[in-house]
């Protein structure tokens, strides 16, 4: 795979690119084809408040993008966490220059009812799984939901239906590994090892208001273990606020292990370029028998529309845990 | 410097759909839709200092040009790209003169002798 990560940089190097029309963030075309080249990095610190903190170059992908009609493809390259310092009572060094498939499909778009996708892409469920790289999410952390419920990522067939404008039906369907095996069998870039995914899932639009919820079943490549979840999603936008929450359930299919979260998020917009947000979050693991309170508070500041430098506070209700967290990252 | 002239949208041919209003024409150059029957549209742009393309953003897309660039900045993670921007308003009548499904927007005194179709006036 590095090797193709080595040729797929030199063929960018050989390939003019058109740099006329180039806005900062918003890619880069390659010569006269209509392909479009982007990528994005970013650079975290946490600081868990006793004696240990780290410092990590979490993301640093290339995408590389086009549209031909109503046909479209998108690639996307990613080193995740390819340098880790901790500090404090383990002081450790680690790299990793494994390069990932994160996303790496096709679409087709033949009028405005419908549009499929095939390969692997974002599971359209709830709203933060849709743009969740660090420069365009709202907080540094992601929030426990979009990790513990369903798969963030399948590779199958996404077939969108919009039934009227306010009303999208959305179908999913994965019955192979993660595409990203045929590059590391042992640990596919998801959050779940999957070979199996099935979703259903529903979004209304009613001014301000967007609705989504989702029902699937997964199941774990390795241990063949099948889960059922529900995903509820409601965002709400009026002016400088923006409310968002998602809610989920995960549960076993023989009815056993059951595993429940969500978050509560408020964003109020000071300008452009300066945000507030406040989130409280819930996590319920009755295989762990634990349930986990927390809330944070933070401020995001974007000096350009595609570069962002974030701060944030994290405490646990119970425990009175907290951290600090810090990211600078950037699209380009 | 505001534009105070009358403006339009031209398209190659006929209007393909009974009518276009604000919505679908603001929904098309957000790329939030692409069509207007079966026909697939390709909207242009003017420069982004071009004080008629300031108009219509203001008017039509209501959004000024840090939204909008922070808009198209979330769309770039998507694979989806911003209308093609072409230098004058010239260029685009000549465009959409030759390329059907391409439209425009262009002061309503510039048509001249174009042989273009109005599709949209505000």
């Amino acid at each position: 795979m590095s090797l193709f990560f080595r040729l797929f940089l030199l063929s960018l190097s050989i390939i003019p690119l058109h740099s006329d029309e180039y806005r900062f963030g918003e890619g880069i075309r390659l010569g006269e084809t209509p392909v479009y080249l982007g990528g994005y990095f970013s650079v975290d610190y946490a600081d868990f408040m006793d004696d240990r903190s780290a410092v990590t170059l979490d993301d640093m992908a290339l995408m590389l993008y086009g549209e031909s009609g109503a046909w479209r493809f998108m690639s996307e390259l990613e080193i995740n966490d390819m340098y880790h310092r901790s500090f404090g009572e383990s002081e450790t060094t680690e790299h990793s220059y494994d390069v990932h498939a994160e996303r790496v499909y096709v679409s087709y778009e033949p009028n405005d009812m419908v549009r499929t996708t095939l390969g692997k892409f974002n599971s359209p469920i709830g709203f933060w799984n849709m743009l969740p790289v660090n420069v365009l999410r709202d907080t540094t952390s992601n929030p426990l939901v979009t990790r513990t419920i369903m798969p963030r990522f399948t590779t199958g067939l996404d077939v969108d239906i919009t039934l009227r404008r306010d009303h999208r039906l959305t179908l999913l369907l994965q019955a192979t590994p993660d595409l990203d095996t045929l590059f590391h069998d042992e640990n596919p870039y998801n959050n779940f090892d999957i070979d199996r995914h099935l979703s259903l899932g529903y979004r209304y639009l009613l001014g301000d208001l967007t609705f989504k919820v989702n029902g699937g079943y997964f199941r774990e490549r390795d241990t063949l273990e099948a889960w059922y979840y529900g995903y509820a999603a409601l965002r709400y936008e009026h002016l400088a606020w923006r409310v968002m929450g998602e809610y989920g359930v995960r549960q076993n299919s023989e009815g056993g292990e059951e595993i429940s979260s969500g978050y509560l998020q408020g964003l109020y917009s000071l300008n452009i370029r300066h945000q507030l947000i406040a989130r409280v979050e819930s996590v319920d693991d009755e295989w762990i028998d634990d349930d986990v309170i927390f809330w944070l508070a933070g401020y995001t500041y974007r000096p350009f529309a595609s570069m962002v430098l974030k701060a944030e506070y994290q405490r646990d209700l119970d425990t009175q845990w907290q951290k600090v967290l810090f990211s600078f990252s950037v699209l380009f | 410097m505001l534009f105070a002239e009358q403006w339009v949208i031209i398209g190659h041919g006929p209007l393909p759909d009974s009518r276009l209003d604000a919505e679908h024409l603001r929904a098309l150059y957000l790329g939030e839709r692409h069509y207007m029957d079966t026909q697939r549209i390709k909207p242009l742009s003017l420069k982004a200092d071009d004080p008629l393309r300031q108009a219509f953003e203001r008017e039509v897309l209501k959004m000024d040009r840090e939204e909008i660039h922070a808009f198209w900045i979330k769309q770039h993670y998507l694979g989806k790209r911003p209308p093609k921007v072409l230098s004058s308003v010239e260029a685009v009548l000549r465009y959409v003169e030759k390329l059907p499904g391409t439209i425009g927007y262009v002061p309503l005194s510039a048509i001249g002798k174009h042989h273009v179709y109005v599709w949209y006036l505000p």
